[in-house]
């Protein structure tokens, strides 16, 4: 009786104390220590407040991941996330697995209180808190926000330690968003083209901002088919182009972002906060031209069914007075000095000799024609037709090299599992005929498609060949030298 | 109520019902019609431009058909999704062609039938009436309308 008193009182003890981390992280729990740390000269200060903003702030996301999408109201609650952590005694982990609270249903998915999901959340050996989330209280509710480090650090898995720009390459955000009670605020991001098939209520009607009617989607099945296909974004993955299409990609490494423009399609600044689950009721001013909606439709779909203080009852005046002001932009010029100062580590042991060799075949396939400049990078978009890729965005930006070992798996799309799936046809040929067969993969455009540039047996390299490419490539750690174009031109691509 | 004033409404009512069924069927025409160009370029066509906006047709109005069942299995109708005798026309001759003009042609007619589907959207949205149907002409219009202006910026 005595032990379990103990026992019930160290635990609470902890869930104090954690609590106490959680809800105060914002101002003084030390950040993470890196195994990437740069000792680089001039500006040191800077790029730290760049780490402080880049661990720390959640650039305005807390209010609508909490308030209009229920992040911690629906499958996954406090008590469940804060019980995962506490299980874990500081050892760490790369995936925090979570109970669920409540019974849920997500496509064809029925989850039961208890059962585990996979988060992908990771959280640093001796931390309490998974990286990149950041908890506050106000006003007597707990809010939930993610700052860069949920999907741009990672914990390496053999020394439990921060890489600081490596990606979640397992993080779990459809999921996550799809288990709470509102993720229809993101319906710019899966594949719903029209609303108009859940306008069936002819009662839930909104004022337009020009003084015309209009009607709101039925909650409950637009709510039900929005979880399905956010479920269905594979995990360290997702979609940030607001578009009406269903197309996550990769969470990218930040080791290459010397130059810009970034993102896969190469639509991003570094700076632009709002690429990644930026505030969705952003968009409402340019929901007219970007969805075809008026501003108090798009307003009223996202906030329709927000739990909370935010949630717009149809009817009762423009959904638009019910939005908090807006905070102004951060400076964000310290953040993008920290990430341009992004390397990641040296590895532990490296096949010099393979890699030398590696590097020739580099050259002779003609790589270098697209990968070249300091992060074997162009910097070029290049369109869909050229690259044989699926064709739900125009195209994508070439992707520069360095850090491969950690931003695996590969492709735009996160479909390559290695290096060797996405230079070897006798390889990926299979994997695209899997996704071809998985819904899941049709919903999200996952298809295995793009970057048709070999070096395989058919193009006439032997596997050792091959083998010492991949070697030269999860070799690079920084900026690589290039012979000058006329060398690295002399294979053609094949 | 007099008789010749129940006469008329239920003219009215009969009138704008079939004007939304028209809605339906045209615009379900008119998208089965972009459906089968799209696939005739995929069949016919090298072009790898064309093959990627023929990809995207095809998906884009995949769905917007199953969002017209959907809305005419609402109101307890079917669907008409028959493609009109000139697109039936332009099909059969681009069938016939061979060579680079096949691309080009196949793009020409897309563009077609696209300014026909905008046309038809326009007129219901200009209505103001039936919000569902409205709604949904509106959605595809901006759609539409910014396919045009990327293709105008591509020239």
């Amino acid at each position: 009786m005595w032990g379990r008193l103990t026992a019930a009182a160290a635990l609470a003890g902890l869930g104090v104390a954690a609590a106490w981390a959680w809800t105060g992280q914002a101002s003084f729990a030390p950040l993470p220590e890196a195994a990437n740390a740069q000792p680089l000269p001039g500006a040191a200060d800077h790029r730290q407040a760049g780490r402080e903003a880049f661990y720390r702030d959640s650039f305005g996301n807390t209010v609508f991941l909490s308030d209009v999408v229920g992040l911690l109201d629906g499958g996954l609650q406090p008590a469940q996330v804060l019980k995962a952590l506490l299980l874990l005694q500081g050892q760490g982990t790369g995936n925090l697995r979570v109970a669920v609270s409540r019974p849920t249903i997500i496509g064809y998915r029925s989850f039961r209180p208890g059962d585990m999901i996979d988060t992908g959340l990771d959280v640093p050996r001796g931390g309490w808190l998974p990286l990149g989330v950041r908890l506050d209280w106000q006003r007597g509710r707990l809010r939930v926000g993610l700052t860069c480090a949920a999907c741009h650090a990672a914990v390496d898995p053999a020394s439990g330690r921060v890489v600081d720009g490596a990606p979640n390459a397992d993080l779990n955000l459809g999921l996550l968003l799809a288990l709470a009670p509102n993720s229809a605020a993101l319906f710019p991001r899966v594949a719903m083209p029209a609303v108009a098939p859940y306008l069936t209520d002819r009662g839930r009607s909104v004022a337009t901002s020009d003084g015309r009617t209009r009607l709101l989607p039925e909650p409950a099945p637009f709510e039900a088919d929005i979880d399905a296909l956010l479920a269905a974004w594979p995990a360290g993955s997702l979609d940030t182009t607001p578009d009406l299409v269903g197309n996550p990609v990769q969470i990218p490494d930040l080791f290459n972002t010397g130059t810009q423009p970034a993102g896969w399609s190469g639509d991003l600044a570094v700076t632009d906060r709002h690429h990644g689950l930026g505030d969705g009721t952003a968009d409402a001013d340019g929901a007219p031209r970007l969805f075809g909606l008026d501003p108090e439709v798009h307003l009223g779909i996202l906030l329709q069914n927000a739990p909370g203080a935010l949630r717009f009852t149809p009817g009762g005046g423009p959904p638009s007075a019910r939005l908090p002001p807006r905070r102004p932009a951060a400076d964000g010029t310290a953040l993008a000095a920290f990430v341009a100062s992004l390397r990641p580590p040296l590895p532990q042991q490296a096949d010099t000799e393979a890699a030398a060799a590696g590097r020739q075949v580099f050259l002779r396939a003609g790589c270098a024609r697209c990968h070249d400049g300091p992060t074997l990078s162009n910097d070029t978009v290049v369109p869909v037709a050229v690259l044989g890729a699926e064709p739900s965005r125009d195209g994508y930006r070439v992707k520069g090299l360095i850090g491969l070992a950690w931003s695996a798996p590969y492709l735009h799309d996160g479909s390559s599992a290695s290096l060797a799936v996405l230079l070897d046809r006798s390889l990926r040929a299979p994997l695209q005929a899997e996704l071809r067969s998985s819904a899941a993969a049709r919903a999200s455009h996952v298809t295995g498609q793009g970057h048709g540039w070999w070096v395989d047996a058919q193009a006439g390299y032997a596997a050792a060949e091959q083998q010492a490419l991949i070697a030269y490539l999860l070799s690079l750690t920084g900026p690589v030298e290039m012979p000058p174009p006329a060398v690295a031109a002399s294979g053609e691509p094949p | 109520m007099k008789a010749s004033t129940l006469l008329l409404c239920l003219l009215c009512l009969l009138l704008s019902d079939t004007a939304r069924a028209g809605f339906l069927d045209d615009a379900a025409g008119r998208s089965e019609g972009i459906l089968r160009l799209a696939e005739l370029g995929l069949a016919k066509s090298r072009d790898a431009d064309l093959r990627v906006q023929a990809r995207r047709l095809i998906e884009e109005h995949g769905r917007a058909l199953t969002d017209l069942r959907l809305i005419a299995r609402q109101r307890g109708r079917s669907l008409t999704a028959a493609p009109s005798s000139g697109t039936m026309a332009a099909l059969d001759r681009l069938a016939g062609l061979a060579g680079d003009d096949v691309a080009a042609a196949i793009r020409w007619q897309l563009a077609q039938e696209e300014a026909g589907l905008a046309a038809v959207c326009r007129a219901q949205a200009g209505t103001g009436d039936d919000l569902q149907l409205v709604m949904l002409a509106e959605q595809w219009l901006v759609r539409l309308e910014r396919r045009r202006g990327d293709q105008t910026d591509m020239r």
